[in-house]
């Protein structure tokens, strides 16, 4: 079952394009909270095998862009910690969501969706996603000849100058936001799932890092999806 | 120095370098296992490039809960797996 939609979902004054997979006649839907900035980009091929096999599972997923990336017609400007968080809580409660899948730095925004359980994949700190993006345009400049620092990124940043990283713009504002993100601590029930034998994970599923790498191995990620799939079915069965 | 003799430590910080270098350079299982102490990394690796140094940090820092600090040598610490090995070992909390 490979096919999806693109559907505009109206939620809490946000038109957010989205990704729907499944039957219609789903008993659960879950909302895919998605990894942040770059990450999304290297993981949106693993999502899309992953909404597959879920659909074939018969559960449905949604995947929204988030106010300001992908397909959301607002500009950089869209790009903002409170929208993100509020079009999170707002899409749950239009979609009258089971529960949410978050990805990487999606565990950063997922307890906006209240008390619906949560299953995370290999969960970051925002701290260490502002740590990525700047090395990246630090390692960018050094490329180019300029040799601009994390530190002097950082300090631009606290100057109240928005720096661009990764073809993403990011402002002072979303910067600090990101710097001070913990995911919310897990609750009895909610389930976290790691790659690698990590502390705090509830289960090690191996396969490849996907946020990480541009090209992924695809044999590895097809299986990656499955497994997570049969993981998080079983998880939404047990509930 | 002794903390780097730690046969303990040196073997944590080898598997995380190879864990590491295997998940951001999306390296096959052969590829990873076959990595030595003499094998060179940048410069002869053709995935090696200034951008997946900057993942390959990021994957270092996730699996050994530490943070590298913007003035870390990484030119020597790159040079080698050995010497990415001991980069790690010396950064490992005890």
């Amino acid at each position: 079952m490979d096919g999806f939609d693109l559907r505009i979902i109206d939620a809490g004054g946000e038109r957010l394009p989205c990704v729907v997979r499944g039957p219609g006649s789903a008993r659960a839907r879950l909302l895919i909270v998605p990894p942040l900035f770059e990450e999304m980009n290297r993981t949106r091929r693993l999502l899309a095998r992953l909404g597959n096999a879920l659909a074939e599972a018969g559960i449905a997923t949604v995947l929204p862009d988030l106010p300001g990336t992908g397909d959301h017609e607002g500009g950089t400007e869209a790009m903002d910690w409170a929208r993100w968080r509020a079009a999170v809580a707002a899409l749950a409660a239009a979609l009258g969501a089971a529960a949410t899948l978050a990805v990487r730095g999606g565990a950063l925004l997922d307890d906006a969706a209240g008390a619906r359980p949560r299953y995370r994949l290999a969960p970051v700190r925002g701290a260490a996603l502002l740590r990525d993006l700047l090395r990246a345009r630090a390692a960018s400049d050094a490329e180019a000849g300029a040799g601009i620092s994390v530190a002097r990124l950082e300090a631009r940043l606290a100057a109240g100058e928005a720096i661009e990283a990764a073809g993403h713009v990011l402002s002072p504002a979303l910067a600090a936001a990101l710097r001070a993100a913990s995911p919310a601590p897990g609750r009895s029930g909610d389930r976290t799932a790691m790659l690698d034998d990590l502390p705090g994970g509830d289960i090690v599923l191996g396969g490849p890092a996907v946020w990480r790498s541009a090209e992924p191995a695809p044999a590895e990620e097809l299986a990656l999806a499955r497994a997570l799939a049969a993981d998080i079915a079983q998880w939404l069965a047990s509930r | 120095m002794a903390a780097l003799a730690d046969p303990d430590r040196t073997g944590r910080a080898e598997a995380i370098a190879r864990a590491a270098l295997a998940a951001a350079l999306a390296l096959p299982a052969e590829r990873a296992a076959a990595l030595a102490p003499d094998t060179p990394l940048f410069g002869a690796m053709p995935e090696m490039d200034s951008m997946s140094v900057a993942s390959v940090l990021a994957e270092i820092e996730e699996r050994a809960g530490i943070v590298i600090d913007d003035d870390a040598p990484l030119g020597e610490a790159f040079a080698s797996f050995g010497a990415l090995t001991r980069f790690i070992a010396a950064r490992l909390p005890a």
